[in-house]
Formats: structure tokens, sequence, C-alpha cells
């Protein structure tokens, strides 16, 4: 199984009471006012299953029924696949997998320490050193090729995830059909033809809806390509609480609920059982700066509430945590990395969408992924939180020890601490003078000591050389 | 007792854009100059909401609505304007999200700061052909033609939109944003502005125009 966080230990930020509520509201939004679809294809679909469709304003209407039917129908045993069966991440609400976030357009240069605009290389390496990663548990490749033509992007960005990860990737620069299909063809050829694919797709697509309340044709008669294909279909929404959705958060939680319902019911229109994944960033608006608050700990609540509302009807959760608008790798961006990511994984959405960006998923530094995966760690040991049996109560070793000693030569110290503690491979805990002594050196040093460690120790398996010859073809094609 | 003009400047400031409207029908029928209510009246008033926010007074939702104020009472003053004449203004910004690209927030934000600070702004909405923007270009004759883009494939439509204006040599600035645009790619497309908020963008749009 990937790199997951076992969430024992779960905090639920809405009551039962609370989700009904959100549930009949975005119920009420889907009849009510109802959601934009702008293509003719789904619109059919929606009409022929009894939707109201209004064709000038591309306005659907969905009667409860429909909805509340379809909410059932999608595939309820998701596995994100990965390159190797070491990878798999099942989707069972019980496991968090922590994904790196997401198709950036900057890079912090690791050598020269220039930032500048992401290049493939970048995809190449922040794949490479997220693969080694044990807080890290899926690709969703951090930046994107722009050193690379127009029209190829796509194809770069694959390739460079998939000759650097084992890891289940998710991509989101395929929102054309065309470009879908070069993906699923490139999938295909690393795991040995499309019917392989079907069975074990090593990728997923990302699709959105257009908050508040729309869905545009073109991204989404791409995810049917993809559905089509057996690759499950992130679908994310993003209301933001106060621009693109109300300024109350369980408001934009129903907002983000509704698009995901529609799109659902779009989706398995098109094919039953498609696998279908809640995603959702809702981030509140900054009032004041006018920028996309991705580290406030609003964003915390929502992603962890909107989780919670997958599970509630049945399907997985991809949410954003780790997000901050810091610029630099420091204090700031630990605080809002943490208060963003606590709440979901706590909560146990299935996927956190992620970590190693900075400047609210623009920028992408190796010290930073290095860093977040260990925060996930930390969070990891606070989701498996306090077991109480009469083995961790530990009264025989209490009576032994005795007044006024210590348990460290104890045999059950030794037997419990790996387990019971969490021990970092960054966080510096020794004193000021050991400190000094090695060299005073900074989170953002260790760090960058990690990556070169990384580069230097870490393998990953190849990829078949099939994956070059399709490379080689889709460029030709898509370069004429 | 306020006159009609100060009472329509302080509806902006005060954000009445519900009853805003009645104010700006009543002062035409008082015989107020429609020119001299606009001018004196909202963009004053809208110069004191836009001052206020740049001081950190008050916050965004109170910005847009005062500029939604603005725009409802100019939707009863403009058609009264004698034609042949034209509101004084900073400058006429013609703004969009460029083609295949749906982002709005950023774009929306950008028109509301512009118009907040005495520009005139006709925002053309997202997944703006280029050819549209060029069109609009030459019928309404712009200063500043405004680009929002927000993903790495489509920032190349912003150049698409520059190249023909240039090549016909029209006088208009192009200023242009969005996440992963940079001052170096303006530079690179020969757009004079680039800007990396909405607060900024007021300043170089000044700039351009001045
Ligand atoms: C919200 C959002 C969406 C929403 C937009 C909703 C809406 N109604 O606008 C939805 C869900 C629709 C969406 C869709 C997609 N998105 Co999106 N989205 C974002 C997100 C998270 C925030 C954008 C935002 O609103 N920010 C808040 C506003 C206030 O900031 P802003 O737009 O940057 O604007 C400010 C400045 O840039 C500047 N500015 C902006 N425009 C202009 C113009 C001028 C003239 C000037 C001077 C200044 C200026 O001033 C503004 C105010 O301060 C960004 C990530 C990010 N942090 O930017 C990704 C992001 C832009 N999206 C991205 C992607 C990939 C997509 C999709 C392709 C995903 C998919 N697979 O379908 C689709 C594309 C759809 C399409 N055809 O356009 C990527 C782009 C990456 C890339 N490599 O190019 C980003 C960077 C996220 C990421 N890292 O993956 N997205």
């Amino acid at each position: 199984m990937a790199n997951c966080i076992t969430v024992s230990c779960k905090r639920n930020v809405l009551s039962e009471d609370d989700m009904r509520m959100i549930h009949y509201a975005a119920l009420e939004i889907l009849e009510v006012t109802g959601v934009a679809v702008r293509s003719e294809k789904a619109q059919k679909m929606l009409q022929d299953a009894g939707c109201d469709v209004d064709k000038k304003s591309a306005v659907v209407k969905f009667p409860q029924r429909l909805v509340e039917e379809l909410s059932r129908k999608n595939n309820r045993a998701v596995t994100f696949y990965g390159r190797t069966r070491k990878h798999d991440a099942r989707l069972d609400g019980e496991h968090t997998y922590v994904a790196s976030d997401g198709n950036g357009t900057m890079a912090m240069d690791f050598e020269t320490r220039q930032r500048r605009e992401s290049r493939k290389s970048d995809v190449a390496k922040s794949a490479f050193v997220s693969d080694a990663l044990s807080g890290h548990g899926m690709n969703w490749p951090s930046v994107t090729s722009q050193d690379v033509p127009q029209g190829t992007r796509h194809i770069h960005d694959l390739q460079a995830s998939l000759e650097n990860t084992e890891k289940h990737i998710t991509i989101a620069t395929d929102t054309t059909s065309w470009e879908v299909e070069d993906v699923i063809e490139l999938a295909s050829a690393a795991v040995g033809g499309r019917d392989e694919l079907r069975k074990r797709p090593i990728i997923s697509s990302i699709h959105t809806s257009s908050s508040p309340l729309q869905i545009e044709g073109e991204g989404l008669e791409a995810g049917f390509v993809a559905a089509n294909a057996g690759i499950p279909i992130c679908f994310y929404v993003m209301p933001g609480p106060g621009g693109t959705g109300p300024a109350t958060l369980a408001g934009s939680v129903a907002v983000g609920v509704a698009e995901a319902l529609a799109g659902n019911t779009i989706f398995q229109l098109n094919q039953v059982g498609t696998s279908f994944v809640f995603a959702a960033g809702m981030a509140n608006l900054d009032m004041r700066a006018s920028t996309r608050a991705g580290g406030s700990p609003e964003h915390g609540l929502t992603s962890a509430a909107y989780a919670q509302m997958a599970h509630y009807y049945g399907f997985p959760a991809l949410v954003g945590g780790f997000v901050t608008t810091s610029k630099e790798p420091d204090q700031q961006a630990s605080a809002e990395k943490l208060a963003s990511a606590i709440p979901p994984i706590l909560a146990g959405a299935d996927m956190i969408a992620g970590i190693g960006l900075l400047e609210d998923c623009r920028t992408v530094w190796l010290e930073q992924l290095v860093i977040d995966s260990e925060m996930s760690q930390m969070i990891s040991r606070m989701a498996r939180g306090m077991e109480v049996n009469e083995d961790s109560l530990a009264l025989d070793v209490i009576h032994k020890v005795g007044v006024g000693k210590d348990y460290l030569g104890q045999r059950h110290t030794v037997e419990k601490f790996r387990t019971e503690h969490f021990m970092p491979t960054l966080a510096d805990r020794t004193s000021w003078d050991s400190w000094a002594q090695r060299g005073s050196k900074t989170l953002l040093d260790r760090a960058a000591q990690e990556v070169r460690r990384i580069f230097k120790e870490h393998r990953v398996e190849p990829v078949p050389k099939e994956l070059g010859e399709t490379v080689d073809k889709l460029l030709k094609k898509r370069s004429k | 007792m306020e006159d009609a003009v100060t009472r329509l400047k302080n509806a902006v400031i005060n954000y009445e854009m519900e009853t805003i409207a009645d104010l700006a029908k009543k002062a035409l029928a008082e015989g107020v100059d429609p020119l001299v209510a606009i001018e004196k009246g909202l963009a004053e008033g809208i110069k004191v909401v836009g001052e206020r926010f740049g001081k950190g007074e008050i916050y965004l939702p109170e910005l847009v609505m005062g500029a939604e104020a603005m725009k409802a009472a100019l939707a009863v003053l403009e058609p009264a304007v004698p034609s042949g004449k034209h509101r004084a203004s900073a400058g006429l910004v013609v703004i969009g999200t460029v083609q295949d690209d749906i982002h709005e927030i950023g774009k929306n934000l950008v028109a509301t700061m512009l118009s907040a600070n005495g520009f005139e702004v006709v925002d053309l909405g997202v997944n703006v052909a280029s050819t549209e923007f060029t069109k609009k270009v030459e019928e309404l004759k712009p200063k500043i033609v405004a680009m929002s883009a927000l993903m790495t494939t489509t920032m190349p439509r912003m150049a698409e939109v520059i190249g023909p204006i240039k090549k016909k040599s029209i006088p208009i600035k192009a200023l242009i944003g969005g996440a992963p645009v940079t001052d170096v790619y303006a530079r690179e497309i020969g757009a004079e502005g680039y800007s990396g908020d909405a607060s900024s963008a007021v300043d170089v749009a000044k700039k351009l125009v001045g």
C-alpha cells in the first residue's frame, strides 16, 4: 500500500445534522437555481434523464430524485494505482494519501537559487524527490513544463512524471479531448496496453466546475474521454468564500457540494460506475490583499467539511491542505501549511493536495517538498491518536520502576518508543551548543542536505521503452 | 439640504447600490446636468471609496459595493449625456480574460479597482477571443487594453492580441497580469504594463496614461 496516514483518531467539523442540512441545501440549489452546463452533449443526456434544460442560458435544473439516485451509481471502491504495486492507494475513507501539489508555474532553482519559470527538468526533479518521501503518497506534477513547444506540455509533463516516480499520477494539464487521448496513450504505453490501464489506471484526471454553479463544455467533454477509458475523475470545485462563494463557510461548502453532485450526475449518465472523486480547494478571498488565502484556517475547515460530505455520499475526497501564500519556506509557510492540513486529515480526507508549493500553489522548492513531507508525518502521528489498553497503560512497569527513577533502561521502553514516538528527520531537537557546533544549520539547510541525499541514493524503477517511443510519436503528431 | 450632486456622491460613499438609481433619476428630473452628476458626484464618491480601501480602512466587499453603486447610477445618467459629449475619466480601459481561459476573479478585481480610481472600464468577460479584443479596440479606441491569463497555456493569447494592434500602430498601451505572468514575459511580448495585483495595477495604469 502506498505511503499513507492512518486516521484512527477522527475529528469531524460537521455533525450528522450539519451534513444533512448541507445535503438538503445542495439539492435545493440544484433544483431552484441550477447549474449552467455548457456542453450540448451533456445537456442532451440531462434532458433525457428528466432535467429541465434552458438552451439559451445553458442552465440545467436537476430533480432531486435523479441526483440522489446517481450519487449511488459511482464506483464505490476506488483505488489510485501506482506504477508499481507497492504504491497502490486504496481510497477507503480510513487513510489519507498526501499528494504533491499541483501544476505550479514557477520554480526556485535548486542549484542557481533563481526563481524562474518552471521547466521540464523541474517536473522530473520534483517527481523524483517526492518519490523518495515517506510523507508523500501520490504525485500531482508539482509544476508544468514551459520550455517545450505549446501543445506538447501535457506529453512532457506526463513523461517526466512517469520516468521519475512509481507512484500514482494525477494530471491537470489535459483540459481538451485530444490532450486526454494523448495522456491515455502514454499511460497505456507505461503499463502495457489500454486493457491493462483500464484494470490498473495509474493516472487520474482533474476536471473542474467554474464556481459559482457553472460547468464549461470543453473540460467536461475531455473528462468523458478519460472516464470512458476507465480513468478516475477528480472533479475540482473551488467556490472561494467571499469571492466565488458565499462568505460563510457552510454556504460555500453547499455550493461546492451542489456543483460536485451536478458533475457526478453528468459523469454517471455518461458512463455508470465512473470513479468520481469529490475534489475541492475552497480558500477564501483575502479581502485586503485581493489574493486567494490558501493557507487560511478557513481553508482547513472547508477542506475537512467537504471531505465529510464526500464520505456522506460514498465518494472519495481530494481536498486542499499544506497551502501557503508565503514567498519562502519560512515561519508563515509552516504555520499556514499546518493550519490548512490538520483539519482535513483528521476528518479522514482520502487525499490532500498537497505538498511542495509556495505562493498559493505557484512556486516549487525541492526543500519545501522535504519539509512538508515531515509535516505530513507529524500530522500522521496525531491522526493515529493514542491507544489506551492494558499494554499501553503499562501498570506493570509503573509499579516496577516505582517512585523517582526513570524508564530509560526498561524493556517496555525499548519495545514501544519506536512506534509511540514520532522521530523527525529534519527537525533539530539538539541543544544550542551541539546545534552551533554542527554549523548552526537552518531548517532550509537541512532540507537541502536531504534533497542532495535523495538525488544520490534514491532509485526509481525504469519505465518500459515503449513509453519513449510513444512520446516521440505523439510529439511528432502534435508539433505539426 | 444637500444638493443632488452631493447626494449622489454620498450615495456612492455609503454604498447605496439598491437606491442610488432613484436618486439619479430624481437628479435628472430636477434638471441637473448628467455630466456634472457623473464627474462631481459619482466620480468624487468613488474616489473617496478607493482612497479608503488604499489606506486599509475598508475591505474589498465595500469597495465592490461602492463600484456597484456607481455602476447603477451610471446606467441612468450616461444615456442622458448629450451625444457628442463624453464624461471625463482617467481613461478608457477595455479588459477581459483571454481565450480558452475562464479564471475571472482576478480580472474582476482589477476592473473594479480601475473604475474605483477614475478609469472608465469596459469588461468583455472571460474566454474572450483574440479577434474580439482587437475588434473592440478598434471600435472603442481605449487608452489601455488590459488582459488577464491564469494559465501557462493561455498566456500566448495575449501576444496574439498585442501583435496585430502594434502592426496597425493603434495608439494604445497593453496592461497584462494573472498568476503565471511575469514582468519579463510582459517585456517579451511587448506589453507596456504588468502588475502582480489589483492595487498596483492602478498605479501602473495611471503611469501608462499619464
Ligand atoms: C480559483 C481557480 C480556478 C477556478 C476559477 C473560478 C473563477 N470563476 O474564476 C476554476 C475551478 C474554474 C479553475 C479552473 C481551472 N484551473 Co484554476 N485556479 C484557480 C486558483 C486556485 C485561484 C485563482 C484565483 O481566483 N485567484 C484569486 C485572484 C484574486 O487572483 P489572480 O487571479 O491571480 O489575480 C490577481 C493577480 O494575478 C492580478 N491580475 C489578474 N489578472 C490581471 C490582469 C491585469 C491586466 C493585471 C494588471 C493584473 C491582473 O491581480 C489580481 C488581483 O490581485 C489558481 C491558483 C492560484 N493561486 O492562482 C488556479 C490555477 C490558475 N488553475 C490552474 C488550472 C490548471 C486550471 C484548470 C486547467 C484545471 C483543470 N484541469 O480543469 C482549469 C482551467 C479552466 C479554464 N479553461 O480556464 C492552474 C494553472 C497552472 C498552469 N500550469 O497554467 C493554477 C495556477 C492552479 C494550479 N497550480 O494548478 N481554476
